[in-house]
């Protein structure tokens, strides 16, 4: 039985909460791993959002997802939204609250997207001073995602994935990683998605994420989407199995945000995840 | 160039500056022109915040067609970012961009639909807080009464619009065929409010309005009657009482001074 008050998330897969199946998850009674949310879609003061929320959460674990706070900004995180995700994590006691390797904001003024950071001792002297600021602020260790990017840039000084690894070495936040983006963004740039997989160390590695994503063609080039619109590829679930037999089963998101399918379909594909996790525990097992 | 530079040229690219060579002379091209990269996230970005603004204002979308919001979507958006790291609450003078844009001028009531969708938005999202009952009040000495002050629930809004746009506003936010309307002349009054889950939006008459305004700019119910009245002399006070009061449009009350704050 579910304990409200157990730390982290259960290894299991879990889906992406949307408000148009508060209804069926309250009636319907699945049982999805765990739930994840934006934050930012709950930083209203009241209404059918926190409404919703807070009944889905007595039955379900939870993870914040952040999109907002901009830790890559050379700006340090806006304290009135640092405020407001506190006021969230002290109210629904999240299994773990997480944010990305991206910018989102500059000077005032927040664009809504997860921008691409130039990979240098520079960024990651502002991503780790604002991580442990908002690792102070909130009382706990954050999980930081790799994105998708569409770009690089020439003064790169690390491989992404070593930047990640300094990034939580110097910051004591964990990685959540996103086999989606990792695939993503090693097709966009002509990388090695199992050679990046294979460098992070298991002991930092808290979540991950699965979502689908597009292929669009400029000028004769392909240029993968993640838009989370679609089922996951399968080479992103062959990585997936790949990385889950090295550092074993981790907490195991579903994530479907653009043309949301019903709920139906959401657990299917978590399903899937589910069951890769279930063999990999089998075969660990065999292996002792 | 700086990590702040780096952010602060990328940022007025995605918001429709020309891409700054600084910036461009930064990206590596590696097959794909730097240009074509760039525009990958100056879509998103317009996309997003057009998304952003497209679902406060789903009647204004409706009314204007696809196109015509895409276009200014796109202006707003560019000329009035957010600010904030969440996009609950973005928009908040979209109501009056459309009443200064040439280009919505054959469309002169919709200002009016946006400031009501506006004031949705806002009581969908206010602090919740149990509505006042009309026993919660029973105890009261009525001496008391004229000096009360009640106070409106942290959703309710107050609108007075210039043109009758509650029909519009309704037939605009469902899907399905939209049929012929007359509209009328006289201004339309409103209280859009949340007591529970629902936002309601009541149609108020002139004297109504008047009243529920003065009560939230603090009057006593004696000073909200005779502000009431002044407008509309015949108005039917004690029904209207009664309905605000069994319609959950207040969450407490101030006694007269001497008396403290006596809220339950």
């Amino acid at each position: 039985m579910y304990e409200r008050d157990q730390p982290g998330l259960p290894a299991r897969a879990g889906i992406g909460l949307k408000a148009s199946h508060y209804r069926e998850i309250l009636e319907g009674n699945p049982d999805p791993g765990w739930l994840e949310v934006h934050p930012e879609n709950y930083m209203g003061g009241g209404g059918p959002p926190h409404h919703y929320l807070g009944l889905i959460r007595r039955d379900h674990p939870l993870s914040l997802h952040g999109v907002g706070l901009s830790l890559g900004s050379a700006d340090i995180p806006d304290p009135a939204h640092l405020q407001r995700l506190k006021a969230l994590v002290e109210r629904y006691q999240p299994g773990e609250v997480s944010e990305h390797l991206a910018w989102a904001s500059h000077g005032g003024v927040f664009l809504d997207d997860l921008l691409p950071l130039p990979l240098t001792r520079e960024t990651l002297d502002h991503a780790c001073r604002n991580i442990q600021q908002v690792q102070e602020v909130l009382g706990r260790r954050i999980l930081l995602e790799n994105p998708s990017t569409y770009l690089r840039f020439r003064d790169d000084e690390y491989p992404e994935a070593e930047f990640l690894v300094e990034l939580a070495r110097r910051s004591g936040c964990g990685l959540l990683v996103d086999v989606n983006n990792v695939y993503v963004s090693a097709c966009n740039h002509g990388l090695d998605a199992a050679a990046y997989l294979a460098s992070l160390p298991a002991a930092l590695v808290a979540e991950i994420h699965l979502a689908g994503h597009s292929v669009e063609d400029v000028d004769g080039r392909e240029l993968r989407i993640d838009d989370h619109g679609d089922r996951v590829a399968g080479a992103v679930w062959s990585l997936y199995r790949d990385f889950i037999q090295r550092v074993g089963p981790r907490p195991t998101l579903i994530e479907w945000d653009t043309r949301v399918p019903g709920l139906e379909t959401l657990l299917t594909e978590a399903g899937k995840a589910q069951r890769l996790l279930d063999d990999c525990q089998v075969d660990r097992h065999a292996a002792v | 160039m700086r990590l702040s530079e780096l952010q602060g040229a990328f940022r007025d690219h995605l918001l429709g500056g020309d891409a700054s060579p600084t910036l461009t002379a930064r990206v590596l091209e590696d097959g794909i022109p730097v240009a074509r990269r760039l525009a990958v996230y100056r879509n998103n970005v317009g996309h997003a915040l057009m998304e952003a603004l497209g679902a406060a204002y789903p009647a204004v979308r409706r009314l204007v067609g696809e196109d015509f919001f895409a276009a200014v979507a796109r202006d707003y958006t560019r000329a009035h970012p957010p600010t904030r790291g969440t996009l609950i609450g973005y928009g908040e003078g979209f109501a009056d961009y459309l009443d200064k844009l040439p280009a919505a001028a054959r469309l002169p009531y919709l200002a009016d639909v946006a400031r009501l969708e506006r004031a949705w938005l806002v009581a969908y999202h206010a602090p919740d807080a149990a509505p006042l009952q009309a026993s919660d009040l029973a105890h009261l000495p009525p001496e008391t009464l004229p000096a009360l002050r009640l106070r409106l629930h942290p959703s309710a809004q107050l609108l007075a619009t210039h043109h009758p746009v509650r029909e519009i506003w309704a037939v605009n936010r469902q899907p399905g065929p939209v049929p012929a309307m007359r509209l009328g002349e006289d201004p339309d009054y409103f209280l859009i409010i949340r007591p529970r889950l629902e936002v309601r939006i009541r149609p108020l008459s002139a004297g109504e309005y008047t009243f529920l305004r003065a009560l939230m700019d603090d009057a006593t119910l004696t000073e909200a009657f005779e502000a009431a009245l002044a407008v509309a002399p015949d108005l039917d006070l004690q029904t209207h009482l009664h309905r605000h009061l069994t319609g959950g449009s207040f969450a407490g009350w101030q006694a007269p001074p001497r008396e403290g704050d006596n809220r339950p």
